[in-house]
Parts: C-alpha cells; structure tokens; sequence
C-alpha cells in the first residue's frame, strides 16, 4: 500500500511564503545593513535601492495572494482566528515544548488544529508586521514630506523596528523549529508536492485531520496518494 | 521629542571667510545635517527650494552650502532632528550684560504669533503686549519690525507705481501724495529697473535669484528688507534722536521667524548706519565695520535666551502703552503671511491711484485674492478707479492692476522657476510678484517653533516618484 499523505501546503501557498521568504531576506539584510551604517556609504545607497526592488515582488505576491486566490487567504485567516479551548491550554505549557526540549514545564500537548497555538500567535504577528511593512514602507518611499514630521517619524521607527523583532523570531524561532519539523519542512521546500504523511500530521495536528477526512467523506474521496 | 528639537551650534572660525558663493564677511553653512542623526529619510530633498541637498533614500544627506539658500525649511520639515542651525544666543546675552551696550530687539511680526508655542500655548496665541514686556525684562529695548515694514511699503509702493509710470506711462516723472503731501518722484533710473517689480524682503528668495537667475536682478525691488532699514534706522535716528546713545554701543539684534536673516545680517554691503554716522562725523572714519543688524536670534533662538533668563512672556499681560518703535500702523503686520506684502503694497497703490482714503474696518479694503493659503501661486487683477489727474494720465476711469503671489518657492523652485521665465523673457503679464520662499510665507520660516505635527507641504502628490 502507498503511504497516505494528505496536502499541507498549496501551490499557491508556497510560492507566496517562499517569494516572501527571499525577499524578507534581502530586505532585512540591506534595511538593518542601511540602518546601523554597517556598511560604507554607496554601498548604502545601492542597499536602498536593492531593498526598494525586492519589496515590489514582495508587495505583488501579498496583493496576488489576496486578490486571485481569495478563498486561500480566508481559509489561511479563518485558521490563524479560530482559538478554542485547546488553543488556550497550549499556552500552559507551550504545548510540552520547553519540556521535550530542556526539561523545562510539563509534558503534553493539547490536540491542535493545522496550526498549533504558538504558530498562530507567530503566524498572526508576521501578517500583521507585513502589513505594517509594506504600508509604511511604500509611504516613507512615495510621500515622507506629507506624511507630516510625527507620523513620519511613526512610520520609521515601526518599520524599522517591528521588522527587526520579528527578524530575530524568524531566525531563532521559526528556523529552527521548522527544520525540526522535517516533514514540514520538505512539504513547503521540496520540489514535488506539498504534502505531509497522514501518520505525521495525525500526530502534530489532529483536529486538522479529522476535520479533513470528515470534508472528504461527505465528498467521497480519499485524503491523497 | 526629537520630532521638535532643534539643536543650534555657535559660529565657528572660520564661518565668514569668503569661498565660492560666499563674499567675506557673509556667514556659511548657517544650516547643517548632523550625520550620526540623519537616516535618509529623504525629506529635505523634497521640501528644498534650492536642490540644494545631495543624498539618495537611506543614506547621509548633505548640504552642499554654495548652494543653500539658508531658509531653514529643511530643518524644520525633518522628521528626525537631524538638521541643526548657527545661533547668536550667548553673544546677545553677553551683550544685554554689558552695561554700555544698548540691545535693540527688531521684532518681526510673524514671532508674535509663534513664541508662545515655546511656552506651552496653542499655535497661534497672539502675543505681542506679553511680548514687548518680557524683551524688555531680559534688557532690550524695542524697535517693531512692523514700523520698519511701514517704511518698506512705502518705499516699495512708491517704487512699483515709478516703474509702471515709467515703463507703461511713458513718464520721466511723478507725483503721488501722501498724508496730503505731495511728493514728485524722478523716474530717469527707472531706466535700470523693468517691470513685473519682484518683491525683496525674502533674503532666502533674494539669494536664490542672485545664485540661479541673476538676470532676474534688476527686477527686484531695490528697497531692503525690514530687517535691515530697521537696523540702520535704529543705529542713525534710533541712537541719535531717540535714545541718545553712542551709536558705536547700540547693538541690534533681528528676532525673525526666519534663519535667511542671520545670512542677510551678515552681507558686507548692509552697513548703511555706519557709513551715514561716518559722512556726518557722527563716528570716527574706523575700519572695523559696524554692521547695520549684529545678530539675529529666531523664534526659537529668542524662546531659548528667555529661558536661560527665566522669563516666560506667557506670564504677563497684554495690555500696554506703547513708546517710541512700538508704534506702527499695523499695515504691514501681515507681511508675515503669503500674499501679506502683496496685500499691503496693493492697498498703497489703491490709495495713491485712486485717492481714497483706507479703511481698516471695511472690506473693500481687503484684498483676499492675493492671499497664498494653500495654493502654490495665486495670480489676480485687481481693478483700481483712478483719480481725476491719472485718468488724463492713462486715458481710461480704471487701472488693472496685475499681480502674482508665489506661495513658496516650491520643491527645487518648481512653483517660481515658470514665473521667473516669463519675467526675464519680457513675457510676464504682471506689474508685481511677492515671493516667498517658504510656502505659507514666514510664519511658516525656517526659524519659527517645530510642530511635530507639521509639514510644509501644500502641493499635490502625484506624479508619483518612480
Ligand atoms: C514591502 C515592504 C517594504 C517596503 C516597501 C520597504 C521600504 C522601505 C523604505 C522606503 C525604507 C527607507 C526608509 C527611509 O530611509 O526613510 C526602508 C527602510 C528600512 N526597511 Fe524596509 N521596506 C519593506 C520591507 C521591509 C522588511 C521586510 C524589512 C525587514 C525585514 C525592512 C527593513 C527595513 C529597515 C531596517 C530599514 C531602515 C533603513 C534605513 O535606515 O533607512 N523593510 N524600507
Ligand atoms: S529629513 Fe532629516 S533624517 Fe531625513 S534625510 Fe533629511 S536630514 Fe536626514
Ligand atoms: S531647504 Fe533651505 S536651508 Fe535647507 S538646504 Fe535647502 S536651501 Fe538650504
Ligand atoms: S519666506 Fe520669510 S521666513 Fe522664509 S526665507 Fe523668506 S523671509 Fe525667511
């Protein structure tokens, strides 16, 4: 018999958090390399303009997303919205994570949805900061001078430093807990489909399996090949 | 809130030693970025009438001084503080402790409206009494600039009906009255002097005609600004007539809206008192010069010494008896708005032409159309009825009277390039064109109080940059 495996990731899913991922690091490391002057100054100058190009795809792919595939980007946010109570328990102990990896807490994790709680409140504050990015980023670009002195100064500092706090999540957060993640890892990177094996997700995700293979019940199918 | 801040620095050595744009004695580099606090915002550039300011998005920017018209509005739009200005603070109080010295402040009207946001007070608060009595407290005496600006309207009035009897009458000379006198005006060196007249109390706008458009020169109005006839007339009749003081002692610091003052103050030509005092024995033949205005202190300069003194202007009343300079018309007190010195000058041309007496109360007086607010440029006719001995004159019962009021000299001088043109090609419809170089004209200056709220902005945004 064939492995079951069921789709994590979508198409157009992986092309938006990969362009994203590409250009989120060009233009953290030509923005922070701009901002703390670690380079010489025309190198800063051609940085800016690096970090100017690469938000354009990263602009494009996030109106893309949202604009011709309207259904995934609702589905993705109905996900990120819906807590319930088994949400809120992860919270106790970070779903068993400080335990599994330093002995810290307890064991055990409530049963959670496609996402677990923590990749949520994680998933949620990078949209949010995006959204932050790309709305102050074009305005200090296009019209700084009519923005007015405070707001300007407002746009700057949340471009700058919401953009460096999540940085530092992605890297020592996010990174690493998704090569841990293995098959996770190769559903979003690996060139074939974006699928993880049933058994896998049956452990890490539960609800989000049930809830999968009760739609393809009603709809007669099975959950992939 | 850094947003507000403005940091100042004192002159330094070598400031007045001539270079390329500068002759000796005029100060350089006035207005300066602070490296480590710019980030390349990018600001500056958009809000400079000069293109005076080098730098790409994100990186350091910088003042290139041969060009800068030392208007300030870099720094007052620069969401970061990073921009600092040259200021004369310790030098006046160094002066209002010495005993001899006579410290003549020159108040121009657009600080009135202004200083109090130093103390706490909403934009605008009128402070003028309140004013008066806390420069008085820190040991200055008082010359209003609104007085001098009287005198400026006159002059300049005067000298825009001269070139328009001259160049469209076809007169060799003119007579006008004024106060019932009659005054007969030669009009031979109008010669030199074509018509649209430009105003010139803006130095800002004054050194970007000299660095960009000399050719516009003749155009402009051949009176000083305020600033300085107030000066001169305070080191000469002030000092003589008035407060008998050696004229050597009096010294006389401009409190203007405005950081163009402090480079205006220091060009070697205003030194019209010392030269007058010297033909008429007044003063020794010397060689050290005497400038016509020592210092200038802007809004904010003038907010500082106050609380150094540990004067709040807020603190007094507003009622007072004014003495000596502190009386003026009130005509020119809006010379601190776009469209202000138009406005005055149309009300002196209307009054000459047509013979009628002004009204403050009327608004037939008022002449709204030539106001800036939020246009960029504002072009209007104004008719003017003429008087029994001008109608012979022109040959018709009305004299339209073309005018033009630039609203800022706009970003790398978009809103006065045009104008300029037309007026240098012989092409221009107009008689007269106020320009100022900051949009909102000087209450809006580069010296005046930094609202972290503001912007200087009033064009549209699109085209859009790409
Ligand atoms: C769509 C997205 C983005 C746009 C349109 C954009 C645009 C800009 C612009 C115009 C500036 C220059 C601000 C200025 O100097 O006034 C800037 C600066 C900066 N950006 Fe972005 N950006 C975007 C995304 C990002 C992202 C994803 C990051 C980081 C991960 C980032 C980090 C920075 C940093 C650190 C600076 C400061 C550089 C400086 O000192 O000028 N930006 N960005
Ligand atoms: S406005 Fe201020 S921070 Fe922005 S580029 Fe100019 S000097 Fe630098
Ligand atoms: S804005 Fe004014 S002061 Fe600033 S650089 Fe330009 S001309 Fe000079
Ligand atoms: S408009 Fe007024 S404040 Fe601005 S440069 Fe000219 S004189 Fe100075």
């Amino acid at each position: 018999m064939k492995k079951m495996v069921v789709l994590r990731h979508s198409t157009p899913s992986r092309i938006m958090h990969n362009v994203h991922m590409i250009c989120w690091i060009v233009l953290a490391v030509t923005g922070f390399a701009v901002y703390f002057k670690l380079v010489g100054e025309e190198v800063r100058a051609a940085f800016m303009q690096w970090h100017i190009y690469f938000a354009i795809p990263l602009t494009l792919v996030t109106l893309g997303y949202l604009v011709v595939t309207p259904d995934r980007a609702f589905m993705f946010a109905k996900e990120l919205l819906s807590w319930d109570r088994d949400t809120i328990a992860w919270w106790k102990n970070l779903g068993g994570y400080p335990y599994k990896f330093f002995k810290i807490g307890s064991p055990g994790c409530p049963p959670q949805s496609k996402y677990n709680a923590g990749q949520k409140a994680f998933a949620l504050s990078v949209v949010a900061t995006l959204a932050i990015l790309i709305v102050t980023g074009w305005s200090l670009y296009f019209v700084p001078q009519a923005l007015g002195k405070l707001w300007t100064y407002i746009f700057f500092m949340l471009h700058v430093w919401l953009s460096f706090l999540v940085t530092l999540s992605l890297l020592f957060v996010h990174v690493p807990l998704s090569i841990y993640y293995w098959p996770d890892f190769k559903a979003m990177f690996r060139l074939g489909p974006g699928t993880v094996p049933l058994e896998y997700a049956r452990e890490h995700n539960p609800k989000w399996v049930e809830k999968e293979l009760a739609l393809l019940k009603e709809e007669g199918g099975s959950p992939g090949h | 809130m850094s947003v507000a801040k403005v940091r100042t620095f004192t002159e330094p050595p070598n400031a007045r030693v001539g270079s390329s744009s500068f002759r000796t004695g005029e100060l350089k580099g006035i207005i300066h970025i602070n490296h480590r606090h710019c980030v390349g915002c990018d600001t500056c550039t958009k809000v400079c009438p000069a293109g005076a300011i080098s730098g790409g998005i994100g990186t350091t920017h910088r003042i290139e001084i041969d060009r800068c018209i030392n208007c300030g509005q870099c720094l007052t739009n620069c969401p970061f503080g990073a921009i600092e200005q040259m200021a004369f603070i310790e030098e006046v109080l160094r002066k209002l402790r010495d005993k001899e010295t006579l410290t003549v402040a020159i108040i121009a009207p657009a600080v009135r409206v202004a200083i109090s946001e130093e103390f706490g007070a909403p934009p605008g608060t009128l402070t003028v009494g309140r004013l008066h009595k806390a420069l008085k407290e820190a040991g200055f005496v008082i010359y209003e600039n609104n007085f001098a600006a009287d005198q400026t309207i006159l002059e300049e009035g005067t000298e825009l009906l001269g070139r328009i009897a001259y160049w469209l009458l076809g007169l060799k000379e003119f007579e006008i009255e004024v106060w019932g006198k009659k005054i007969k005006v030669g009009l031979e060196h109008f010669k030199h002097k074509p018509l649209p007249q430009f105003t010139s109390c803006c130095p800002g706008w004054v050194r970007y005609a000299e660095l960009y458009y000399p050719k516009v020169l003749p155009h402009l109005s051949s009176c000083k600004s305020p600033q300085q006839m107030a000066g001169a007339s305070a080191k000469t009749y002030g000092a003589l007539d008035i407060w008998k003081h050696d004229p050597a002692k009096v010294y006389t610091v401009g409190i203007m809206p405005c950081t163009a003052k402090i480079f205006e103050a220091s060009r070697p030509e205003f030194c019209h008192a010392q030269k007058w005092l010297e033909e008429h024995g007044r003063l020794p033949q010397r060689s050290q010069r005497i400038p016509d205005v020592d210092a200038v202190l802007t809004t904010r300069d003038l907010a500082a010494l106050f609380k150094k003194l540990n004067i709040n202007p807020m603190r007094f009343s507003e009622a007072e008896t004014p003495q000596d300079f502190e009386w003026y018309s009130g005509g020119a007190t809006i010379f601190g708005t776009s469209g202000g010195v138009m406005e005055a000058a149309v009300r002196f041309a209307f009054h000459i032409l047509s013979g009628e007496e002004p009204d403050a109360l009327s608004s037939a007086w008022d002449f709204k159309q030539v106001r800036g607010y939020t246009n960029p440029v504002v072009e209007a006719t104004i008719q003017v009825p003429l008087k029994p001995a001008y109608r012979e004159l022109l040959g018709s019962d009305r004299f339209e009277l073309r005018v033009c009021t630039v609203n800022g000299i706009g970003t790398d001088g978009s809103h006065l390039k045009p104008i300029i043109n037309d007026a240098i090609a012989g092409r221009s419809n107009f008689h007269f064109i106020e320009v100022m170089t900051c949009s909102g004209g000087c209450l809006n200056g580069g010296g005046q109080p930094v609202n972290p709220m503001g912007t200087s902005w009033i064009d549209p945004l699109l085209p859009l940059r790409l």
